[in-house]
């Protein structure tokens, strides 16, 4: 038995259904996100776990104790919310204090487990400031320490880091990970942000229009995507949409390529492909290969982007950036190249 | 154009300063001369030595207090509830907050009269009565006060976060509510004070010897003591505004800045 289980969650609001057959087991100290577009349930889910909100239909046990109706306040489980909700009458110490002294902790151990968790996010001396007199990240890791000082059971995070700029979001989101390791506290975090869900997550739960579409680990829903919809919303995509030759080949502006797997002929087919395995201008063999013109090349740091335009349709590619080598230019004819059993034909 | 802007804001101030000053002025000199040919307090002793200025003031301070009381338990718990858990119900609430203004207090009084009057109420005699269409009287200034407070902080998210912490919805309330709407209370609170003090036509009709109909049979039957009373009452008014502001200065609002 897991240790956290939801089984067949539903909720609805009115005729509009929020989740609808979510099902899912986390272990104990594992790290879960829950990744989708706005709407697309998971926050309604998180909020069923914390027990704000009560599922019409199925159940939620938690270390074995069926908690599905249970009041928030009788669950023990942290939460930290996307606005911080710090209480702006209390300093930073009380406010971490607040959750042991609703559970009366002993008064001299409140400020030793206040000193500890402010010194676990990095804020020992900022105990006797308020709120208000904090920047936001700094804020926020005072909600996880609070949040995290009752010991809760599990540690719940919605969009925890979608209020702060995009530097401390990489820098809070590297100390979450270390802390949630180290506490090794059973964590579900909500996100619509998919390079949060692949840095930090052992799983992720992509979910679209109130249902799971897949559950997997960062690099099982980055390469094995289960759906186009999670193919095109975690990662980039770019594809090819083409017709099948009466030999089962694949036609797309005039060129032909073999796919993976034999299609119906006459039907419409499309072939999805990562960016990262697209190359340009290929050596050796092997390569399913398409003739194109460049349509535009955007530096990324790391990476260069290049767009390139087959007949009326457009497929990226990245290359590693390279000071020797010259970037492609616009306008100019170049050859794509891809493993045949490289990105996802459909049709 | 900016000189000229500053120029028109200050003449306006002026007037705007000049309207509300000079009978205050007027007033305040004409209450001086309770003694012939002086200069002198004598209206304000006067005031305070009769006896039925105390005890009406009494009575109605008490009543005020009891209007304070009454108030807030009916209508912090249901600003509360709306916002937490019934939003839909707002608009409602803040038309039926305007109904005082609409529904002139006579015909509230008749109304009570009317109803309660007779068996197997009986209770027109009662000082509750006076009390409950002050709490009527003052809904609109308690009930938008705290709706303002309300507004001013993300309760849901508040409450939501104390009762992840273990807290009960009283514990929530009182130690993370209610302090955060310490100025909106306090505002509630002065306003039906100021209110309730100079309050005429319920505690008339109802019978009841109360500091507004004290001060308007001052006014009938006397010159100099009702121009004093009206300098003490402003006082009292502009002494309730002036507890507001100092008390919500120390206020950690969340829209405070350093």
């Amino acid at each position: 038995m897991a240790y956290l289980e939801l089984s067949r969650l539903r909720k609805t609001w009115g005729a509009h259904v929020a989740v609808e057959g979510f099902d899912l087991n986390v272990e104990e100290g594992e790290f879960v996100s829950f990744l989708g577009g706005s709407g697309c349930g998971k926050t309604t889910t998180l909020r069923m776990v914390a027990g704000f909100e009560t599922p019409d239909t199925g159940r939620l046990t938690l270390a074995g104790e069926d908690v599905t109706r249970k009041a928030p306040n009788r669950r023990n489980v942290g939460m930290v919310f996307q606005n911080y909700a710090l209480f702006p009458n209390l300093t930073v110490a009380q406010n971490v204090a607040f959750g042991l002294k609703v559970r009366r902790v002993p008064r001299a151990q409140v400020g030793g487990r206040v000193e500890e968790l402010l010194g676990l996010v990095h804020l020992a001396d900022f105990g006797g400031r308020y709120p208000h007199q904090l920047s936001g990240g700094q804020q926020q890791r005072v909600a996880l320490a609070r949040a995290l000082a009752p010991r809760p059971r599990v540690l719940l995070l919605d969009e925890p880091l979608s209020a702060l700029d995009a530097r401390i979001r990489q820098h809070l989101r590297t100390e979450i990970r270390a802390l949630q390791k180290s506490l090794g506290i059973t964590t579900i975090y909500v996100t619509h942000d998919q390079e949060e869900a692949l840095s930090l997550s052992d799983r992720i739960v992509v979910m679209d229009k109130g249902r799971i579409e897949q559950v997997g680990t960062p690099s099982q829903i980055y390469h094995e995507p289960a759906t186009a919809h999670v193919a095109s919303f975690v990662g980039h995509l770019g594809a090819v949409e083409g017709e099948v030759t009466a030999e089962g080949r694949f036609l797309v502006a005039g060129q032909t390529l073999t796919p993976p797997r034999p299609l119906t002929p006459g039907a419409k087919a499309k072939w999805s492909l990562r960016p990262e395995r697209v190359v340009l201008d290929p050596v050796g063999d092997g390569w399913e290969t398409l003739v194109g013109t460049v349509q535009s090349v955007s530096f990324l740091g790391s990476v260069v982007r290049t767009a390139v335009s087959i007949g009326d349709q457009s497929l990226w590619s990245d290359t590693l950036v390279d000071p020797r080598r010259a970037q492609p230019q616009v306008g100019s004819k170049v050859t794509v190249g891809f493993a045949r059993d490289s990105g996802w034909v459909e049709g | 154009m900016k000189k000229k802007l500053r120029v028109s804001a200050l003449l306006f101030y002026t007037i705007g300063a000049l309207y509300f000053l000079v009978p205050m002025v007027a007033t305040f000199l004409f209450s001086l001369r309770g003694k012939k040919d002086e200069i002198g307090f004598q209206a304000y002793l006067n005031v305070f030595a009769d006896p039925n200025f105390v005890k009406s003031f009494r009575f109605s301070l008490e009543m005020a207090v009891l209007t304070v009381v009454l108030g807030l338990l009916l209508i912090v718990p249901t600003a509360l509830w709306v916002h937490l858990r019934a939003p839909r119900w707002k608009v409602a609430l803040d038309l039926f907050s305007l109904l005082p203004f609409v529904v002139p207090p006579v015909i509230l009084a008749f109304g009570y009269i009317k109803l309660y009057g007779p068996q197997p109420f009986a209770w027109a005699g009662s000082p509750l009565l006076l009390a409950a269409g002050y709490v009527v009287l003052c809904f609109p200034f308690v009930y938008r006060s705290i709706d303002a407070g309300l507004r001013a902080i993300d309760l849901k998210r508040l409450w939501e976060a104390g009762s992840s912490l273990g807290a009960g919805p009283l514990r929530t309330l009182f130690t993370v509510i209610l302090p955060n709407l310490r100025s909106a209370l306090l505002s509630a609170v002065f306003l039906t004070l100021a209110t309730v003090l100079g309050e005429l036509t319920l505690a008339v009709l109802l019978a009841w010897p109360a500091f507004g109909p004290y001060m308007a049979l001052v006014g009938r039957d006397l010159a100099y003591e009702p121009a004093a009373l009206s300098i003490v009452s402003f006082a009292l008014t502009w002494g309730a505004l002036g507890l507001i502001h100092l008390f919500s200065r120390g206020d950690h609002g969340v829209s405070r800045t350093l």
